[in-house]
């Protein structure tokens, strides 16, 4: 009977050394364990990213997020614990062998998801304007339950569908494919990473890779859409080419204009030159330049909707010719304005380019304005003799802020973005019924959105 | 209204059992197979109240048995009834669960009162394997590939435990904690795989 007792002791002693072996082992990997990639995570911090550049803020749950990332970890150690509790209670086997063969399950899963290689290739698709058709396509070699996310980055807005698919059962082999239309913002799509989850059930945790995926680009050829034909119409344009000066001149090479060639240098011993002209264009609106004004505010500096549709309007200008705007009081060439958008947003004070504006407004045939300032400028516009037309847009949703099953799953609530929406389309569309002001509003569609 | 009467007496109908059923056990000689009937006849009659009501009825009884009794094969039966509790299909639990049930019921009185103790044994055997593979079929979502890939792993997950039963049974003065110390080598090697 003592003998017993003793065993039964020794069993206890042995069974809370292990349990605590095991808990420091735990510890002491807690650091590492904080810093697993979590595709959750990962989702909800891309949406906080882009919030907080538009000045808005996420509130969530921290710790029911954390909770989702840890449970198979936390389920793991819960089984554990539980079977120490009852060993210790009554050090009987029986009652183990059920933990045995769920945590033998746990580890199978957990070493089959490290087994499992991925590929992926993203097919972007230019469709003009600037939107993108974005396909991605992910192929495992055994069966899994994966999830992709692409363009977590703030400078892309996702216009139509989502840059996340849905948890899909792969089969061994198969492929997962989905696709959205996005707009490239201040940066640009096929420069982000795909975030892949790998998980499946009863696994110690989800295996999140992150790749660069080959992108296969194709480039819609560029035809004329609506809107610069509207805009061209508004504008009642006539483009005038002045005669080409001689800028400078080269060597000739295969393929110059056999016009070009410097008679002169017929005779030269050192080769044939070739003329490279200065090839003016100006735009003018019934005799007159056009002067084209940029009013930048916050839906065209920090959000990346608004952000790529002023690239894509400055491109339209550029293309009915129109080389220079004047942002805050300065004339910059359009194309540079296009690649600087950023720089010239600069600090936060956007009042100021509405005041710069206030100073140039009977100069300025074209002003070009956001959903969120349109009402600012037409007031500024009616007390002004002079009726410059205004060119706008519509405001975009981005679905990568507001689509995500996430939003509902943790509770996420973006403070003020919703209501922010409503009122750059309450903007829009109260000066568009505003039938007492003389002003003319041009609002550019896109039919993808 | 109605259906709140209703919803009213089928509440204090179930409270009442359950207070009933708390008192017998307190009042009864716990290894007095009468009681383990009385446990039987108990769970037949939650189970004609509402079917779906049955496996919590069996997790309540089962923790209540195993306090009273200490007996750990009803700790098991009360876990092994989670799986069940989260998506009841209908077809399974009125098919299979519930004779399997009623089967480690009747073995549990046979066992007390001496006829067989294999018998019970068996019982629990198919019992666990049944609900871990109904746990399997509820956390694929009844996706037929991925449920295929889960069962070849649970295959492998049993012969390791079996392999680890007979070490166990090799060593019979210390059987917990090789199977507890299994059990922690185990998670302690899929961490070390996930960091």
């Amino acid at each position: 009977m003592l003998l017993l007792n003793e065993s039964v002791a020794v069993i206890k002693v042995t069974l809370t050394v292990i349990y605590l072996l095991t808990l420091g082992a735990l510890l002491l990997t807690k650091s590492r364990l904080f810093n697993l990639p979590c595709l959750n995570k990962e989702i909800v911090e891309s949406i906080e990213r882009k919030v907080k550049r538009s000045g808005m803020s996420l509130k969530y749950s921290k710790f029911r997020l954390r909770l989702s990332c840890y449970s198979g970890i936390l389920l793991g150690y819960s089984l554990l614990t539980i079977t120490y509790i009852l060993l210790i209670t009554n050090p009987d086997p029986l009652i183990a062998i059920i933990f045995l063969v769920i945590s033998s399950l746990i580890l199978l899963n957990t070493k089959y998801l490290h087994k499992i290689k991925i590929s992926c290739i993203r097919e972007i698709e230019y469709l003009g304007s600037d939107i993108i058709r974005v396909k991605v396509k992910a192929k495992s070699n055994l069966t899994v339950r994966i999830k992709v996310c692409d363009s977590l980055t703030e400078g892309v807005a996702i216009v139509k569908g989502l840059n996340c698919s849905e948890y899909t059962t792969v089969k061994g082999g198969g492929t997962l494919e989905y696709e959205y239309l996005a707009l490239n913002g201040w940066s640009k799509v096929e420069e982000s990473n795909v975030v892949i989850s790998l998980t499946m059930p009863l696994a110690l945790h989800e295996r999140v890779i992150t790749l660069k995926p080959k992108n296969i680009i194709k480039k819609l050829s560029e035809r004329e859409v609506g809107e610069i034909k509207e805009l061209r119409s508004y504008l009642n344009i006539i483009e005038t080419l002045i005669e080409p000066s001689v800028s400078y001149v080269k060597p000739y090479t295969q393929g110059d204009d056999i016009k070009l060639i410097v008679s002169k240098s017929l005779l030269k011993p050192g080769g044939l030159s070739v003329k490279v002209l200065d090839r003016h264009r100006e735009v003018r609106s019934g005799g007159k330049l056009v002067k084209v004004y940029v009013v930048l505010d916050k839906y065209f500096c920090k959000y990346a909707a608004g952000y790529a549709q002023l690239k894509n309007i400055l491109k339209l200008l550029l293309k009915i010719g129109i080389s220079k705007v004047i942002v805050g009081d300065k004339l910059i060439d359009t194309s540079n304005v296009m690649n600087n958008i950023s720089k010239l947003c600069g600090n936060e004070n956007y009042e100021s380019s509405l005041k710069a504006l206030y100073n140039v407004i009977n100069d300025v045939d074209v002003i070009i304005v956001s959903p969120e300032s349109i009402k600012n400028v037409v007031k500024l516009i009616r007390k002004n003799r002079l009726r410059p037309l205004i060119v706008s847009v519509k405001a975009i949703r981005d679905n990568s802020i507001v689509m995500h099953d996430l939003i509902s799953t943790f509770k996420v609530r973006i403070n003020g973005f919703q209501e922010w929406l409503a009122f750059l389309k309450n903007n829009v569309d109260g000066v568009l019924s505003d039938r007492a002001s003389s002003t003319q509003v041009v609002i550019l569609e896109n039919i993808y959105y | 209204m109605r259906t709140f009467i209703t919803k009213l007496r089928l509440g204090i109908l179930r409270l009442l059992l359950v207070l009933t059923l708390i008192i017998l056990i307190i009042l009864f000689n716990p290894y007095d197979p009468f009681l383990h009937t009385l446990l039987l006849i108990s769970f037949v009659v939650g189970v004609m109240i509402k079917l779906l009501y049955s496996l919590s009825i069996t997790l309540a009884l089962s923790l209540i048995t195993c306090l009273v009794f200490h007996e750990n094969i009803y700790i098991s039966l009360a876990i092994l009834s989670i799986p069940y509790l989260s998506k009841p299909d209908q077809r399974i639990v009125s098919n299979y669960l519930r004779v399997l049930l009623y089967a480690v019921h009747i073995a549990s009185i046979l066992c007390y009162v001496g006829i067989s103790s294999w018998y019970l044994i068996i019982t629990m055997a198919l019992y666990v394997v049944l609900s871990i593979t109904y746990l399997i079929q509820v956390m694929s979502f009844n996706d037929v590939i991925l449920r295929n890939t889960l069962m070849g792993n649970l295959a492998k997950a049993l012969v390791m435990s079996f392999i680890i039963l007979i070490i166990a049974w090799l060593i019979p003065q210390i059987q917990a904690t090789v199977i507890f110390g299994s059990i922690a080598i185990l998670l302690l090697l899929t961490l070390d795989r996930v960091t």
